[in-house]
């Protein structure tokens, strides 16, 4: 590991609910002001879909097999979705404008596919994929900036744009392939997730994680044996990285959902999982199937009344305790 | 590029020494950087070779157009009062980038000065000890931006700003024919580290232009290829 | 650092980064002077305590206190409660709809015009209104519904308080939102014993009946999933795949409005397969009550001793094989349900007296036996193998709990429902700590709160069924006969319009139901009453007119409800005003401090009814108004303000908030400035109604009934699957059986549709909040199956046109695959002024009365607030849809 310590997140897709609790409480703390508006340094996207932003995955950036950064294409602002205004004083308090409705004709935004996913009914389905900064080990977006005004704090290998050094090249934005860079217009600077380091440094879990009314984030460093990262990551393997193929080995692991059974022409219901895993294994790689394998065993476990420490840790009993922050 | 080949101009190559030219103080300018100020039209004008620079970084070369490798004509002039000293430069452009927004890039030029010799690296400086003062015009801003820089990846942005700029780009019937005009101008006496000292007899210098259009900007850009000396030893 | 910064940097991957000081940038953005307190007072079933941060006088964000203690070490804590809307609540508050200032309306209603005015004028207009309506017509011509915006204790007593004082007209709660559980009332005697959202998590089945948790249960929903962790199966019925099918094991695509069939087929299985359990069927439930077979009437004590009771009925003993009295019924001496040496029949047919009986649970069976899932599936579309599969896997498990949310109400079958799987469950012994009926609402045992507001039951408002005052008082009868086919109508639910129209009637008649008639004036509070009702438009017109004299609008927002108003009083939100809440679904006690003061000249609710009743009381001095007689209590004008404060005691919301938490047992005498401090109170044992809330376990339903053997508060004093009233005879619903829902097939217009829930609004609390609307499609959408729409030509984002012989609506197009092709789905809550030309969905929607939720008389079923009468039902109307033209669309100011 290139830093001393390294902060991680395990976010678990089966117990998200699409809320965007996390969401509204990263906006709120960072990025309701200043330039920032259109940002959603932590958003939630329905797969499959197109996401936020629009078609993100098909950018390009990251590194190819040799390790050499491949180039990603910038969004436009259309496709991260233009922050509308509303005619609030004019719809509703002089009576002026006929209706209440924004200043844009919507075309999308971060959350437009929404419940959308795919398939005919009634074998449809979707999922809900949050997505924050993946704090790399291997950041495309650090490796992209000609003048390294990006880098990772080797106290925790949270990755960070220097305010002060960036010059607004966006070679970040494009490099980064989850397109978790966003170039701000008004000072022509790019920001991105901070991982709510002072917050961090105050011994309190991001913003997003600590709101998360799921209860689907855990976060802390990997290299603590005695913390969920590690039981979750290195011991049970249940919790995948996105997208390893794009190479900046990510420090955000995702625990792959399991789905409802699948039904026959008949409606009789298949021993299926109506998320087709080949789709799974396009996103977080080719230890779904074992993972999901796992998962059912040890839900089983349970269900026979048998310990798990994996369902133990992953019900998440006392919600500060999903926080390993030392 | 037929069209970019003004025949009035002289043609500068990489190594050659300009004269600065003298605004007589008796001359009044409407503005301070008209870019089209009458005076502009009395002085010679210089023409100059720009190339690709070459790339340093991966990102750059990733977005290299190998196919540009055909040189692109920058004209300049360059001249002082009794107080400043004034850069003109003139390229043509098909279209004007001001904005800088989320996917889109502004156009920009650059003046590069060695605070020492000639023996500075081109490639904007060797380090701290032997840097470059850059002034930069963007199209977003009618300020120039005051810099210094001790090699590529250490661009910075000099806490005194006495260089000032204004641009006019020239829209034409025929899109290609379409120009920037820009002056910038600084007075010669100046506080602050890095600045370049525009009293020395020679100066070395360079240029640099961004095509906004195709998203150059930092290292992605087009280049003079050697130091120019400035010569200013005009008589008073 | 300028300078050392031209030293080019090389690695800033894997070694210290030399320029750090920068980051106190963004340290210095998280920043507040002092952090208050509060939940959300809206109708959300979260109650959710937050930190309110606050900087320079201004809210800047709030986050989730999170420090709930943990109530079981095997239990998951319950933090951190709260949803996103929640999250930004701090952005609506200062948004350019808030209401700042007392109004008055400078236009013709619904103009938009309006002049800014002070308090004092304020109230002394209306104060003036109020006693000439009095002297003019008399009491009982004012409503003074409150509606669901105030679900805290100090914000709901205020303007209930006065409503008590003034004899003003307060609809039900619950029906008049369509939010109540008729079929669990009935069958249990308490719609709003439920389980705490932390009792789901030990259940080994969870059937998310009809509801949606993951949208509309947000800061709950972790239970259900934390309890599939723990080894629970989970399964859903949808028409839809939802939001909270996702993540289930199963979920079955039923027909919309066919619910009452799933329910009697798992009956059917169950007592066909014999996966029933007997002794809880003996003990806890009436289905070994005799029943006569010669009139289908309950064997009544009345029948068989002269001058006997007509509420206490009979067991065949199976031990002395004789009929015995069965204790623990509403005209029996003996209140428990312990069956001692009794062993009763649960089949069977016997004599007592020359009189032929049999017992419930025979007739239970033959109407059962109706229902085999092979017959139903042409009703609910399931395949009757997986039907059949579950019905097993419920029957058997552990801990059952079958969830019911609020959408259940929506529909006329909605009695069906709940008691037909009340029955299910019962059949299979799931009450108490074994699971039963999750019915969305627990309601905790607060007798100052109660006190209050109801003015300590001295004198009362004049309470009313919801469903059947906004039918009427809306004149809504003429919109529902356009859109029904009345004789498809009946085939469909049992009766048609006309029948319907009879009923009602005949309940107000027999005084089964209370109604007040026209009105001449209006003060309406925290109630978005014309966005909401059905056939809005009308409904609203109706009011205005009946409402000429005043009509008063009390706020936090211009809402689509205020915008009528003549005047608009202006209240202090959330994190405004001092305020307690524990309704939701756990023990806590969230604590509202006054974070900033409110924005604006608001003032808290509690506090501007203060200020009216202290005009009124002024004004009537001046005028000469002494006590007024209405029926048994006096309205007395000339001293409502000390009645309302106590005499002073109570004269703001502080003083109210304090006075609660100071004189409540259930607070465990924890000081005011204690909760404040922390934010929350956990509650004790008092809390509890039906039982001890205990202090270390999650709350189950019906363990005073099922462990303490205290009888249901129903006219058996058991688990009620017999109804012989002579509606449920007339309407073939004696047991519990199925009808569908209108519909489609009981219309002329082909598309199913429904509204329910959305995740971004608290119906239309936050609907408008820009923050909220970028994370959706920025105006109000419609769900459509990417089929269909391609059969009518709709793209996605295209703005289509949905219509039917009561109105149309426009909205933009979602494109859903998981909803049925022949459905849309459109979520509820948007305000009429987010639509094009203002037309909601409301105005094309036609509700219906469930004629059986109208009766009394009976037992348990009479009118009981919050407990029994009749739902505005909501999803029984059916549309088409076209892509809207250019023309049809446009803004009227650009022709
Ligand atoms: N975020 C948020 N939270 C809230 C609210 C809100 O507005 N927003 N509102 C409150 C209140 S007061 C209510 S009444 C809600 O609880 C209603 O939620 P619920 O999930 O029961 O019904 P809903 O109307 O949403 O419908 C739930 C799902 O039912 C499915 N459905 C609809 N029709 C049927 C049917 O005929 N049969 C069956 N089995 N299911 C059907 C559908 O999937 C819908 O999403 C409480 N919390
Ligand atoms: N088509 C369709 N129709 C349906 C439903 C559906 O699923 N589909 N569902 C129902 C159900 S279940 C419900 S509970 C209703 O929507 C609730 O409507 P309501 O108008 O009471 O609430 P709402 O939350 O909109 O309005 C409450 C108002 O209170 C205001 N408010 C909020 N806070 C305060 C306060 O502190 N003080 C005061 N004085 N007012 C406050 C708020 O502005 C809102 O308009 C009903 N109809
Ligand atoms: C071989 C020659 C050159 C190379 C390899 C080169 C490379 C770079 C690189 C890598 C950067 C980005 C890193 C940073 O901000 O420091 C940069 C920025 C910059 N260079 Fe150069 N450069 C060269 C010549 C020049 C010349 C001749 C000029 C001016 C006449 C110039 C002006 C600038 C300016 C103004 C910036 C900042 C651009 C902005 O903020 O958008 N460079 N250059
Ligand atoms: S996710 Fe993107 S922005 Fe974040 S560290 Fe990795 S490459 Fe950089
Ligand atoms: S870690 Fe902090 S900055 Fe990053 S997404 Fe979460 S809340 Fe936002
Ligand atoms: S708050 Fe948690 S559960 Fe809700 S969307 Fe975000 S990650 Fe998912
Ligand atoms: S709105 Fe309701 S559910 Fe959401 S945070 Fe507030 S109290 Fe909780
Ligand atoms: S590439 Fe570098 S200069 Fe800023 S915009 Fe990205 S960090
Ligand atoms: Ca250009
Ligand atoms: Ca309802
Ligand atoms: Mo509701």
């Amino acid at each position: 590991m290139a830093v001393k310590r390294q902060l991680s997140m395990v976010l678990d897709l089966n117990k998200c609910i699409g809320c965007q609790t996390c969401t509204a409480a990263c906006k709120l703390m960072w990025t309701n002001r200043n330039g920032r508006e259109f940002m959603y340094w932590n958003n939630v996207e329905t797969q499959p879909g197109k996401g936020y932003p629009r078609d993100y995955q098909n950018m390009g950036g990251g590194f190819d097999e040799n390790g050499g950064l491949r180039l990603g294409r910038q969004p436009s602002q259309d496709d991260y979705g233009i922050p509308w205004e509303y005619n609030y004083e004019e719809a509703l308090m002089t009576g002026t404008d006929p209706w209440l409705r924004p200043n844009v004709k919507p075309t999308w935004g971060a959350n437009w596919d929404e419940d959308e996913g795919l398939g005919e009914y009634p074998n449809s389905y979707y999922f809900y994929l949050p997505r924050l900064c993946n704090h790399c080990a291997n950041p495309a977006c650090l490796a992209a900036c000609t003048r390294n005004a990006i880098y990772k704090r080797q106290e925790d290998g949270i990755v960070l744009v220097d305010q002060e050094r960036c010059r607004g090249y966006r070679y970040c934005v494009n490099a980064c392939p989850y397109k978790k860079v966003y170039f701000n217009e008004q000072i022509s600077k790019s920001e991105k997730c901070i991982f709510c380091y002072p917050r961090i440094e105050k011994g309190l879990p991001t913003a997003c994680a600590q709101q998360c009314v799921g209860r689907i984030r855990w976060i802390g460093y990997r290299d603590d044996e005695e913390g969920p990262i590690h039981l979750l990551v290195e011991k049970y393997k249940v919790a995948l990285p996105l997208h390893p193929e794009w190479g900046t080995q990510p420090n955000v692991f995702y625990v792959p959902p399991m789905s409802p059974s699948k039904y026959g022409p008949n409606g009789e219901a298949l021993d299926e999982s109506r998320i087709p895993l080949e789709y799974l294994e396009s996103l977080f790689g080719d230890r779904v199937g074992e993972v999901l394998a796992t998962l059912g065993a040890e839900r089983q476990a349970k269900a026979e009344g048998r310990d798990s420490e994996l369902m133990d840790t992953l019900i998440g009993y006392k919600h500060a305790e999903m926080f390993k922050l030392s | 590029d037929h069209s970019e080949l003004n025949p009035n101009a002289m043609d500068v190559k990489p190594g050659d020494t300009v004269k600065v030219s003298r605004i007589p103080g008796t001359i009044y300018l409407r503005t301070q950087n008209d870019p089209d100020d009458l005076i502009w039209d009395r002085l010679p004008l210089y023409r100059i070779e720009l190339m690709p620079a070459p790339p340093v970084h991966t990102s750059v070369i990733l977005r290299m157009d190998p196919t540009a490798n055909t040189p692109k004509h920058l004209y300049f002039q360059v001249a002082r009062s009794d107080e400043r000293f004034y850069v003109r430069l003139r390229w043509k452009d098909a279209t004007e980038n001001r904005a800088t927004a989320v996917d889109r890039f502004r156009d920009g030029a650059a003046v590069q000065y060695a605070l020492k010799g000639s023996d500075t690296s081109l490639m904007m400086g060797t380090g701290p000890d032997n840097a470059v003062n850059i002034w930069y015009w963007r199209a977003d801003e009618e300020q120039a931006e005051n810099l210094a820089a001790g090699g590529f990846g250490s661009t910075t942005r000099l806490t005194e700003q006495p260089v000032s700029g204004a641009s006019a780009y020239i829209r034409e019937a025929i899109a290609q024919d379409s120009e920037w005009h820009v002056v910038m101008s600084r007075p010669l006496k100046v506080d602050g580290e890095h600045q370049v000292d525009l009293e020395r007899e020679a100066v070395p210098v360079m240029f640099a232009l961004w095509q906004g259009d195709t998203a150059q900007r930092d290292g992605d850009k087009r280049i003079s290829q050697n130091w120019i000396m400035l010569d200013t030893t005009t008589a008073p | 650092w300028a300078l050392n910064r031209l030293e080019p940097i090389r690695n800033t991957l894997s070694s210290e980064y030399p320029y750090r000081s920068w980051e106190d940038l963004y340290r210095s953005e998280w920043d507040w002077d002092h952090i208050g307190h509060a939940a959300h007072c809206i109708n959300c079933m979260g109650n959710c305590a937050w930190d309110v941060y606050v900087k320079d006088g201004l809210v800047i964000r709030e986050e989730q206190i999170a420090k709930y203690p943990m109530v079981n070490p095997n239990v998951p804590d319950a933090n951190p409660r709260g949803c996103q809307k929640g999250a930004v609540h701090s952005t609506s508050m200062y948004e350019a709809d808030r209401l700042r200032h007392p109004l008055k309306r400078a236009g013709e209603r619904g103009e938009g015009k309006w002049q800014r005015i002070s308090w004092d004028q304020a109230t002394e207009e209306i104060a003036d209104k109020v006693i000439d309506i009095f002297e003019k017509y008399g009491p009982g011509k004012l409503k003074t519904h409150q509606g669901s915006g105030n679900q805290t204790m100090v914000r709901q007593s205020g303007p209930n308080r006065f409503a008590s004082l003034v004899g003003g007209i307060q609809l039900d709660g619950f029906t008049v939102v369509g939010d109540l559980n008729t079929g669990a009332h009935l069958a249990y005697g308490n719609p709003l014993e439920s389980f705490t959202s932390d009792a789901w998590f030990d259940a080994d089945y969870i059937m998310l009946g009809m509801i949606n948790p993951n949208a509309t249960r947000i800061p709950d929903a972790h239970y259900i999933w934390e309890a599939k962790y723990n080894g629970a199966r989970i399964i859903s019925t949808a028409p839809d795949y939802n939001p909270s099918s996702i993540h289930t094991d199963l979920w079955m695509p039923i027909e919309q409005g066919s619910d009452p069939f799933l329910a009697m087929s798992f009956v059917n299985v169950i007592i066909e397969e014999k996966l029933y359990k007997p002794e809880f069927m003996k003990e806890q439930t009436d289905l070994p009550m005799l029943v006569r077979r010669d009139n289908g009437k309950l064997l009544r004590e009345s029948d068989l001793v002269d001058g006997g009771s007509d509420e206490v009925f009979y067991h065949w003993d199976l031990n002395t094989n004789q009929a015995v009295m069965a204790k623990g019924s509403m005209g029996s001496e003996d209140k428990d349900l312990k069956l001692g040496d009794v062993d009763p029949a649960l089949e069977g047919t016997f004599e007592v007296n020359g009189i032929d009986v049999t017992t419930v649970f025979e007739q239970v069976k033959k109407e059962a036996a109706k229902y085999p899932p092979e017959k139903t599936r042409k009703q609910t579309g399931l395949n009757a193998d997986v039907v059949r599969n579950e019905a097993r896997l419920m029957a058997k498990s552990r801990k059952a709990i079958i969830m019911l949310g609020y959408i259940t109400s929506s529909y006329s079958n909605c009695l069906y429902i709940g008691w037909g799987y009340a029955l299910a469950l019962a059949l299979t012994g799931h009450g108490g700590r074994t699971g039963g009926l999750d019915t969305s609402w627990v309601v905790w045992n607060h007798p100052k709160w109660t006190e209050l507001a109801t003015f300590d039951g001295k004198k009362s408002a004049r309470y009313e069924p919801g469903g059947l005052g906004e039918v009427l008082r809306g004149d809504m009868m003429d919109g529902i006969r356009r859109h029904f086919d009345n004789k498809k109508l009946k085939e469909r639910v049992g009766f048609d319009v006309d029948e319907m129209e009879e009923m009602m009637q005949e309940s107000i008649d027999e005084g089964w139901m209370p109604y007040y008639g026209e009105i001449k004036g209006m003060i309406s509070i925290a109630d978005n009453t014309f966005r909401r009702n059905k056939l809005a438009e009308h409904y609203r017109d109706e009011h205005l007119r009946q409402a000429s004299e005043l009509y008063v609008n009390v706020n936090v927002r211009m809402d689509s409800t205020a915008e009528w108003a003549d005047y608009v009083l202006p209240a202090a939100s959330h994190y405004e005003a001092w305020d307690l809440r524990t309704q939701g679904y756990h023990r806590f006690c969230n604590v509202f401090t006054e974070s900033v003061p409110p924005v604006g000249e608001s003032k808290p609710d509690w506090d501007i009814m203060a200020l009216l009743t202290k005009k009124i009381q002024e004004r009537a001095i001046a005028r000469g108004i002494g006590p007024i007689q209405d029926g048994d209590v006096t309205r007395d004008l000339h001293t409502i303000h000390d009645d309302y404060t106590m005499n002073g005691k109570l004269n703001t919301a502080l003083d109210a908030c304090r006075y609660i938490v100071e004189n409540s047992p259930e607070f465990d005498g924890v000081t005011f400035e204690e909760a404040a401090e922390r934010g929350f109170i956990v509650m004790n044992e008092h809390a509890g109604t039906n039982q001890p809330l205990q202090k270390d376990q999650p709350y189950n339903p019906f363990t005073a009934q099922t462990d303490g053997k205290k009888p249901y508060d129903t006219l058996t004093g058991r688990i009620t699957f017999y109804v012989d009233h002579p509606r449920f005879e007339r309407l073939k619903s004696t047991v519990p059986t199925a009808r569908l829902y209108a519909g489609p097939e009981a219309s002329k217009f082909p598309l199913h549709f429904y509204s329910p829930h959305a995740r971004w609004g608290i119906h239309s609390n936050w609907r408008s909040n820009k923050y909220l609307l970028r994370l959706q499609r920025g105006e109000p959408n419609i769900y459509i199956n990417p089929k269909l729409a391609e059969q009518r030509g709709i793209k996605d984002g295209d703005r289509v046109k949905l219509f039917n012989d009561n109105g149309e609506f426009f909205a933009q197009a979602k494109f859903y695959p998981s909803i049925p092709v022949n459905s849309i789905m459109m979520e509820h809550g948007w305000e009429p002024h987010q639509y094009i030309h203002r037309k909601p969905m409301n105005n094309s929607h036609a509700t219906l009365l469930q004629p059986l939720e109208l009766v009394g008389g009976w037992g348990h079923l009479k009118f009981i607030y919050a407990m029994w009468n009749a739902n505005q039902v909501i999803h029984e109307s059916s549309y088409d849809i076209a892509l809207a033209t250019a023309d049809e669309i446009s803004d009227p100011r650009a022709v």
